[in-house]
């Protein structure tokens, strides 16, 4: 039943992705973005330093708007898009890896953008996670959808969230093997949400400030998945950016194939690789 | 080795100084201060250290939200400060708007690759 649901999602993607290609154009955009960090556990093995990675580009991207004679800052945005993505945090030394958790994704969505309503996309994905030594993985398939709207409160604050709900495949993870007393690992249900704002302060020393929540609860969890605190993770992270690039950073929780819950402290700086 | 690819000229035209305003002004954007990047320096900031661009998450689709929404706003001030209009006329605003989302999406580029894009899409008075 599990490998016919996945035939039959991918199948939906593919058909998709036939549909877009017989007039859509090829896309060219693609970035890669690259966050040296140093990360302090307060419950982990200490210090390690790090780079924090994400890349993403579209493979099709078809746009539907209509024309218009004058430039107009009001117009209404819709498109459809095949993209690929990754992020993610890898540190020197693995096992001090506080945030261990890489995503890399496979999504067709549609967008849709007004001025007063905000922007929103929704549509399909796939997403493996693993950790950073690739010991544990799993594969996620879905629907997904982000909205975002700037200037909420203010004149230029920003608010997202983004909500997935999709069907978790297991293929390697420790810690429900051990949860679970080495049965199989079963495939679940899992809601993923997170939640960023963004506002701008004027002070001498600090430009704006961050708050970011991610949430996984899995549904329907097994008692032994419950009882071992592995039907739900979260993390939240607030973040002070400060003058000359840098930004000190304070997180509390676990992501999936995160060790240990954890009180994370991070400083960085931001640095472009040529 | 040589750089052989030509780069966009950052200078005191329309679509470099409408860009820098709009990106800087209290009442537009309010990205940074004059005083800490005025405008002959101003072309090799990355947009990853302007203040909208976030270091808590990597979620390509939160961030892809987030740089259409500023770019629909970028271009709403950039109508109130210039008479505009578009380069092509066959191009729509949703696809000029959307060409200045992707700059405003790569932290990695730079003041003067928005300004590059600003100018190939739109036509400013001194381009008349």
């Amino acid at each position: 039943m599990n490998n016919y649901t996945c035939i039959v999602f991918f199948v939906l993607l593919v058909t998709t992705t036939k549909a877009l290609s017989a007039e859509a154009e090829p896309a060219t955009n693609r970035s890669l973005y690259l966050n040296p960090t140093v990360i302090d556990s307060r419950n982990g093995t200490g210090s390690t330093v790090g780079v924090e990675y994400k890349f993403k580009g579209y493979l099709l991207s078809r746009d539907f708007e209509s024309q218009d004679n004058e430039l107009d800052p009001n117009a209404i945005i819709g498109s459809t898009v095949i993209g690929y993505s990754g992020s993610g945090t890898v540190a020197a030394s693995k096992d001090r890896n506080p945030k261990n958790f890489l995503e890399f994704m496979l999504d067709a969505k549609l967008k849709y953008s007004a001025p007063a309503a905000g922007t929103i996309t929704g549509g399909l994905f796939s997403k493996y996670e693993t950790n950073q030594s690739f010991s544990d993985k799993q594969f996620v398939y879905g629907l997904g959808a982000t909205y975002g709207k700037y200037a909420a409160f203010g004149s230029n604050d920003f608010i997202a969230v983004d909500v997935a709900y999709g069907r978790v495949n297991p293929k390697d993870d420790s810690e429900r093997k051990a949860a679970l007393g080495g049965a199989t690992l079963d495939s679940y249900y899992r809601l993923n949400l997170e939640f960023l704002i963004m506002y701008p302060l004027q002070t001498d020393n600090v430009s704006s400030v961050e708050f970011n929540f991610r949430y996984f609860v899995e549904n329907n969890a097994p008692a032994a998945i419950r009882i071992a605190g592995l039907d739900k993770h979260q993390l939240g992270t607030i973040l002070l950016n400060l003058k000359n690039d840098l930004y000190v950073a304070y997180s509390a929780g676990k992501l999936p194939f995160d060790r240990k819950n954890d009180q994370i402290f991070q400083i960085g700086y931001s640095y472009k690789f040529n | 080795m040589a750089n052989t690819k030509s780069q966009y000229e950052w200078k005191e035209n329309n679509a470099c100084v409408a860009t820098y305003k709009v990106l800087e002004a209290d009442n537009f954007l309010d990205q940074f201060e004059d005083a800490d990047i005025p405008f002959a320096k101003a072309h090799s900031v990355k947009l990853k250290n302007l203040r909208y661009f976030p270091q808590t998450t990597t979620n390509p689709q939160i961030i892809e939200v987030l740089s259409l929404e500023i770019a629909r706003k970028f271009v709403t001030h950039l109508v109130k400060v210039f008479t505009i209009s578009k380069q092509n006329s066959a191009a729509t605003s949703a696809a000029i708007i959307t060409s200045i989302a992707k700059v405003f999406a790569d932290g990695e580029k730079t003041i003067r690759d928005l300004a590059e894009i600003v100018d190939a899409n739109i036509k400013f008075p001194d381009e008349n």
